[in-house]
């Protein structure tokens, strides 16, 4: 009966976010900007959890599990759609290259800071690696939903820059997905004794491998004229069957549908079609998925919280820097003045970022995980919510003179 | 032939993950994800296949279930089903709702002398069938041990009850796919409705009367008299109030439909279930209120009260498929092939007295009524399909009767085995007869082509 109560209250939550009319309420750009990305079901996630009121208690959020496998999928299939051969090719091929730049500066400033930082507290922890890891792979990811409504409130002369934003925030974000497949290459899975032992490398190109099949299956299974509710069917079927087998051969379930989902984007007529209905259904799905994924928070000592500001401030630093090296000289042009400052505007980190931190989590779990690997979830979490408050100061900075 | 092709592609990963992970297919995240993914397409791709062939798409997802479940390949262990059990509800709840919505005033009120005349004479025309063929038959039914009479007569009456189901969830099914619309469809589902509601009253009712026999006390003990009136109207209370409920979601929200019906049907089923449970403890009286009857007069009072009905059936049309799918994939695991192998020849028996019954009442009825011969053959046809409520209350038999009970199961689920292969494929004919069906190609709720 709680499990149900549990997922009904969530399912009611996720209506009542949907609704727009509450974020009226609210005066502050920070605070209407957060509500409107829907972050905050990450913290209605944490008040409904066991450290708070306890409807979301480990039971039912274990039943919830299969949801969040289901999550990524779909998460990763809506980031692939949107990787169109004609969208990446907007920028020309040096912009890769210099997004590629901006990148590593990230992950390596991110990494060596961190590391230094968690070695004070962590000395001699064997985790400590991955944990750095992650963080670091993390923080290239940025949200591109407070970017979208951002553009949407703009004037039309700063939507190009939007567009810039989001192109550099979505090569970013496949690079992350990408790493974190590798990572997971890496470990198996702590929950179970299966998954594919095969050196990551291997399992990365198993990952290439499965993602292209349900790619080309999807594709094959889109040539045929169907309606809405097919389309819903066979979308939903592939991403669970995908999901449940990722989780089984120890792979990453984003990874397969970010291919699967760039699959269909470069080679099915219909891709826009497809990305409209997914986004139809996404909203609501993505709330019940954050909620879930706050549930699971545990800030418990001050340290976590603490933690996270240094990674939020680790990470907005090494973007403003990397971002006024690397992206300020592709992206010189009239139409973005301040292309040096473009960094600022990636501050937003939920979405993928959120993605990784659950896929994380579920990588993670077992019986009793380490204090450490827990934390960083914690950490990744936390970090999101400040991120995202942070995030339309950064973007009104960017597009300030333009 | 890309159906086929992806089908064969799907089921080889499937079976390789089987034979490489066999111990992780008792997780819960693999038969929810890996599993239910499975079972959705597999038998979606079984629907397509069987739609060129000119069968009903619900015939290849029952097929899909039984070549997938424990009884033939061995895909889908009887746990895995259990596991995804949960969508029955659902799917339940959705298909008594849009039986609802398909209900409008109007047209009953247009109809009245047929629908009733339907409604009492074909559930007593096959009840008398059955408890006759039973009666006497039932001492030859396989290795039943010799009963004495009184509990001949109540498994006769109770067997006879059985008959009487319909199968609501694939005649509604059959509707859709066919596109049907018009007098005929919509007094087959009334029809078939009514008498699933029927056969859940009565068969509780011969259940109480058995009870009240093998005790020695008089049957009115109990308040049975009262307490099943008293349930049905309570559920109609409760569709009524959950109708005026889903109209306000509709005026002041109007939106993300799909996941305030998940929520609805949930809330239906375990406050069905709560209250029963509330009741027997408070009262020492369990009301039984039944999910199937909330729902139906809930989607019927948002159509014919609150005007409220196209939100709620566009929303299930567009978004429901899914859940329909596996809910007829699962049954089709349910149907058991080895009682159906062991049984054959008394349940053909059986299932063509049932079918000869309701051609006899349907003619009888059309007859009085002056119908064309032809029509009268089509209501026939309606009225064979069978499943969800009869397999379920069967299930009760073998628990309320362990002395033969589960030989009599065994024959009923062979028999329903039979009218749910026969049934939707002979109902399907008959709205392509009744020139009803509008795009026989349309797929099941919401489909394209």
């Amino acid at each position: 009966m709680k499990t149900i109560a549990g997922i009904l209250f969530l399912a009611i939550l996720a209506l009542a976010g949907h609704r727009k009319s509450f974020v009226k309420l609210l005066p502050s750009r920070a605070g209407r900007f957060f509500f409107l990305t829907g972050t905050e079901f990450l913290l209605v996630g944490y008040l409904l959890g066991d450290s708070f009121l306890g409807v979301l208690d480990p039971a039912t959020l274990e039943r919830a599990r299969p949801f969040l496998i289901v999550g990524l999928g779909w998460i990763g299939l809506l980031a692939g759609i949107q990787l169109e051969g004609k969208a990446l090719r907007m920028f020309g091929r040096a912009s890769y290259l210099w997004i590629l730049l901006y990148g590593c500066f990230l992950l390596l400033f991110v990494s060596a800071g961190l590391h230094a930082l968690l070695r004070v507290w962590f000395p001699a922890d064997p985790h400590l690696g991955l944990a750095v890891s992650v963080l670091a792979v993390t923080a290239l990811c940025t949200g591109q939903t407070s970017m979208a409504l951002w553009m949407q409130q703009a004037s039309k002369q700063k939507r190009p820059l939007g567009i810039v934003l989001q192109f550099v925030a979505s090569i970013n974000d496949v690079i992350a997905i990408v790493l974190f497949g590798v990572l997971i290459g890496f470990h198996q899975p702590a929950g179970g004794g299966f998954g594919l032992s095969l050196p990551p490398l291997e399992k990365l190109a198993f990952s290439l491998l499965l993602g292209t099949l349900m790619g080309l299956l999807l594709l094959m299974l889109f040539r045929a004229r169907l309606g809405e509710a097919d389309k819903v069917l066979i979308v939903i079927g592939l991403v669970l069957f995908g999901g449940g087998a990722a989780y089984l051969l120890g792979v990453s379930p984003l990874l397969i549908h970010l291919i699967a989902g760039a699959v269909l984007a470069n080679f099915s007529l219909k891709s826009d079609e497809t990305f409209h209905l997914l986004m139809r259904i996404e909203r609501p799905l993505y709330l019940i998925f954050l909620m879930i994924a706050g549930a699971y928070l545990r800030i418990g000592a001050p340290l976590a919280v603490l933690l996270a500001l240094a990674y939020v401030a680790i990470r907005a630093l090494s973007q403003g820097a990397a971002g006024a090296m690397f992206l300020g000289r592709v992206f010189r042009d009239p139409a973005y003045p301040r292309a040096h400052a473009l960094g600022w505007g990636l501050t937003s980190q939920a979405g993928i970022g959120a993605a990784l931190a659950v896929h994380f989590h579920l990588w993670i779990a077992g019986p009793s995980p380490p204090l450490l690997l827990n934390m960083t979830f914690s950490v990744l979490l936390l970090a999101i919510l400040f991120n995202e408050v942070l995030s339309p100061f950064g973007l009104a900075y960017v597009t300030k003179e333009t | 032939m890309t159906h086929l092709f992806v089908l064969s592609v799907l089921v080889l990963l499937q079976g390789l993950l089987l034979k490489a992970f066999p111990h992780a297919f008792s997780l819960t995240e693999v038969q929810l994800t890996l599993n239910f993914g499975f079972l959705l397409l597999a038998a979606y791709l079984f629907g397509e296949w069987t739609a060129r062939i000119r069968l009903p798409r619900l015939t290849g997802y029952l097929f899909a279930g039984i070549l997938l479940g424990p009884d033939v390949l061995g895909y889908f262990s009887p746990e895995s089903v259990a596991s995804l059990r949960f969508i029955d509800e659902l799917a339940l709840a959705f298909i008594a709702l849009s039986a609802g919505l398909e209900l409008r005033t109007q047209n009953l009120k247009r109809q009245w002398r047929l629908l009733s005349g339907l409604i009492v004479v074909v559930p007593l025309t096959v009840f008398c069938a059955i408890f006759a063929f039973l009666y006497f038959a039932l001492p030859r039914v396989g290795s039943l041990p010799a009963l004495p009479a009184a509990q001949k007569i109540v498994l006769a009456a109770l067997l006879g009850t059985l008959a009487i189901a319909r199968s609501p969830s694939s005649t509604l099914a059959v509707i859709k796919e066919c596109r049907a619309a018009g007098d005929f469809s919509e007094s087959v589902l009334c029809v078939t409705v009514v008498m699933d509601i029927l056969v859940i009253m009565l068969f509780s009712l011969f259940l109480a009367l058995a009870g009240a026999a093998e005790a020695g006390v008089p049957a009115h003990t109990g308040g049975l008299w009262l307490r099943i009136p008293a349930e049905f109207f309570l559920s109609l209370l409760l569709g009524l109030f959950l109708a005026w409920f889903m109209s306000g979601y509709v005026t002041v929200i109007r939106r993300e439909g799909i996941f305030f019906l998940l929520c609805v049907a949930f809330l239906v089923t375990r406050l069905s279930q709560a209250l029963s449970e509330q009741s027997a403890i408070m009262a020492g009286l369990p009301l039984h209120l039944e999910p199937l009857l909330i729902c139906m007069s809930a989607g019927f009072f948002l159509r014919n009260l609150f005007g409220k009905g196209a939100f709620y059936e566009t929303t299930i049309n567009r978004s429901f498929l899914p859940i329909f799918v596996v809910f007829f994939a699962l049954a089709g695991t349910d149907l058991d092939l080895d009682a159906l192998r062991a049984m054959w020849k008394v349940a053909i028996l059986y299932a063509g007295i049932r079918i000869a019954g309701v051609f006899i009442a349907c003619h009888s009825v059309l007859a009085l009524l002056r119908a064309p011969f032809k029509t009268r053959n089509l209501y026939g046809m309606s009225f064979i399909t069978q499943a969800g409520v009869s397999i379920g209350l069967a299930g009760l038999i073998p628990r309320r009767f362990p002395e033969g009970g589960e030989i009599l199961f065994t024959l009923l689920l062979a028999v329903i085995v039979i009218n749910q292969i026969i049934g939707p494929i002979a109902f399907k004919f008959a709205l392509e007869q009744s020139g009803e069906a509008r795009g026989t190609a349309q797929k099941l709720p919401g489909g394209g082509r």
